[in-house]
């Protein structure tokens, strides 16, 4: 009752915003204040964030995060639906505010960080050609800041842009890591506890995404509850950290990336298990395969309606290809860190990564260029999707029920 | 029965074994052979040319993006991260931008330019990384030579030095030439143009020269195997005097499907074709790569 309270407190509140910005559509506006986002390339223009504003200027000059600027231009609007639109600022006048002096006192860890992932994506940009480079650092950081533009498409073709997604694997890995080479050190509280900032620092590093703070408050969850000694609850988990979201944020049930980060981790639960019989015989990409199958079944509406096609083959590919990711992010790990120290020891590291990096490269780009791979629907309405997860949840109800008999 | 551990070290083993192979097998297969290739990458409407022999490279422009990257990714040896030469035919968006990046995560050996200051954002952030990683900056007009291994060019476009091209050594002479900014044309204008041999494959790079050029560069052309036509095909470039001296067999147009200029224009795809050149368009057929041996018969393809 509480939180329903809270959540519609901000919904109400992110709704003033929004009819406020609504009045000043088509306006001639001045706007101070930080960039908030990492700047997204996108062909010859550079997208940011300002707050709920979207802007777009030149490629050049690069701004970066956390810059402080002035802008003037017109207020466009984009309306999603009835409740949400995205505010835009196309190629407005813009200006670089000298930083106040005083503020370089404190230390800014988000900078920091910021500045860190810049700095490791140089790394790989310096060993690896394109686009290898831009497929690694969207592995190991999220980053989708540099993808080439059809190697993007291939991706989205073959259903295969969750893996430049920084998600839940990615959270595993690093709290993995950060833990494994701890222990014995420190007291396995303290590891834990240093676990989750790190998780937090990485959270913030890869851009802070609705699918990476998912993963990254359930992951959190999990080794937190390990310390208290209690036995972590998937569905639970996913549906505190879904809560906690949509309290922060109501408009994030707009993001395509949180429907489907939720969908799709929905799926790998509920799904999956059931998939487990059927998958189990096949040799080395079983699991891949069966993860695969769960998720799609998740999240295929959402595709369907959002982006109007379907990778029908999806499984084939990532089946090919997911089995590469781990040995890609302990590559680029050692990679981007081994750059850092000595950029000679990076381009060795390079190589190897390069290997995996090609294979993927590959097979995503051949996939992708066929025509047959991916089906164009368009103009899907949202019942049909609702209407599918009605059926999907009772028939998963149904099974469990039949099941306890 | 080994313990987990000793399995997990062994399944590590011969991942890194597996990873070497790989990386053996792709060393060998993208290894360096002896014939040239030059490559006209796709990259919208702009341009940028590879010059490509055994593991020297000589780019020439990059495009209005980073598209050139992926380009360069597909047609250079992974282990190769150096650019012998750099062209910027013009320093205009369409032709440097993509640059800004090569310069960046490339060593680049040289970058030629041409003699003008185009003041924009992208040339002076170019300029700037160029200081950065202490590019050797070369000023080139007609009568100087390139020679890329076995690849012998020979610069035929702008006739004169300009002063301008201090505007890449230093803020002291910068401040000096923006002071008295000599040149008032059009940057095409004094475009560099290369005229490139490598046996008996001679071809020839325009950069965004107009007729006027055209007029002045006929009297000493005779006819090539390839031709960038230039600027991207439009109608004030590519006059009937000039296509009919160079009688090209091959003439690749770099552009973008929906241009606002109207490029290739019909009356330049038409004199080509009434020469007998085969055409080549970067908007219809992508990446355009032609191989060669230097032995009078070349190869064509697409990507």
């Amino acid at each position: 009752m509480i939180y329903l309270v809270v959540v519609w407190l901000r919904f109400f509140n992110s709704f003033q915003t929004e009819a406020n910005l609504r009045g000043l559509e088509n306006k001639e506006i001045k706007l101070m204040g930080k960039i908030s986002s990492e700047p997204i390339l996108q062909g010859s223009s550079q997208k940011f964030k300002m707050g709920r504003i979207e802007v777009r200027v030149k490629q050049y000059p690069k701004y970066e995060y956390g810059q402080n600027v002035q802008v003037f231009g017109s207020l466009q609007r984009r309306e999603t639906n009835r409740w949400y639109s995205v505010f835009s600022l196309m190629y407005p006048d813009i200006k670089v505010i000298e930083a106040d002096r005083v503020k370089f006192i404190g230390f800014d860890w988000k900078e920091g960080l910021m500045n860190l992932r810049r700095r490791v994506e140089k790394v790989f940009n310096q060993s690896l050609p394109e686009p290898e480079a831009s497929l690694l650092a969207g592995i190991v950081l999220g980053a989708k800041r540099g993808l080439p533009y059809e190697f993007w498409q291939a991706l989205q073709r073959t259903g295969t842009l969750h893996i430049v997604v920084a998600s839940g694997y990615n959270v595993t890995v690093v709290i993995g890591v950060v833990i494994g080479y701890l222990a014995g050190w420190v007291k396995r509280r303290t590891a834990v506890m240093l676990g989750i900032l790190a998780i937090i620092g990485y959270t913030v590093m890869a851009g802070a995404d609705a699918a990476i703070v998912r993963a990254a408050i359930m992951g959190s969850l999990i080794y937190f509850g390990q310390v208290l000694g209690r036995k972590a609850d998937g569905v639970r988990l996913l549906i505190v950290a879904v809560m906690g979201m949509v309290a922060y944020e109501p408009r994030i049930i707009w993001d395509v990336g949180f429907q489907l980060s939720v969908m799709a981790t929905s799926g790998l639960m509920f799904v999956g298990p059931l998939l487990e019989t059927v998958f189990k015989r096949v040799w080395l990409v079983g699991g891949d395969m069966r993860d695969t199958v769960a998720a799609q079944i998740g999240v295929w509406p959402i595709l369907l309606i959002t982006f109007g096609n379907l990778s029908v083959f999806a499984v084939v590919v990532n089946s090919l290809i997911l089995w590469l990711v781990p040995v890609v992010m302990g590559l680029g790990g050692i990679l981007g860190i081994g750059g850092l120290i000595w950029q000679p020891l990076g381009q060795v590291m390079g190589w190897l990564a390069y290997v995996p990096l090609t294979m993927m490269v590959r097979v995503i780009e051949w996939f992708g260029s066929q025509s047959w791979m991916s089906w164009q629907v368009e103009g899907i309405s949202w019942w049909w999707g609702l209407g599918y997860y009605l059926v999907l949840a009772c028939l998963l109800i149904r099974r469990s029920y039949g099941k306890q008999k | 029965m080994a313990s987990r551990s000793e399995r997990r070290l062994w399944s590590r083993l011969n991942l890194g074994l597996v990873m070497m192979l790989g990386l053996m097998f792709l060393a060998w297969w993208q290894r360096p052979d002896n014939k040239l290739r030059v490559v006209v990458c796709d990259v919208g409407q702009g341009d940028a040319v590879l010059v490509s022999w055994k593991s020297y490279q000589l780019l020439v422009d990059g495009g209005p993006d980073n598209s050139v990257l992926s380009c360069l990714g597909k047609n250079m040896g992974f282990w190769d991260r150096k650019i012998e030469a750099v062209v910027v035919t013009h320093p205009q968006a369409d032709h440097m931008t993509g640059l800004i990046e090569v310069v960046e995560r490339y060593e680049v050996g040289k970058l030629i330019v041409a003699n003008v200051v185009n003041d924009t954002s992208e040339f002076w952030r170019l300029r700037q990384v160029v200081e950065e990683k202490q590019v050797e900056v070369k000023e080139l007009i007609k009568g100087d030579r390139l020679r890329l291994g076995a690849v012998e060019l020979r610069v035929l476009w702008p006739k004169e030095r300009g002063g301008e091209s201090l505007a890449w050594k230093g803020e002291d002479e910068l401040v000096q030439v923006l002071g008295e900014k000599t040149f008032q044309g059009d940057v095409n204008e004094v475009s560099l143009v290369l005229l490139g041999s490598f046996g008996k494959f001679d071809f020839l790079l325009t950069g965004d020269i107009g007729e006027k050029e055209e007029r002045e560069l006929v009297e000493e052309l005779g006819p090539v195997e390839l031709l960038k036509v230039a600027h991207h095909g439009s109608r004030y470039s590519s006059s009937q005097r000039f296509i009919e001296q160079v009688r090209p067999e091959i003439g690749v147009i770099s552009v973008s499907k929906k241009n606002r200029f109207g490029h290739p224009t019909q009356t330049v795809l038409d004199r080509l074709t009434e020469v007998g050149a085969k055409i080549m368009r970067t908007d219809k057929d992508g990446m355009v790569r032609i191989i060669t041996e230097g032995r009078g018969d070349y190869r064509v393809e697409v990507d």
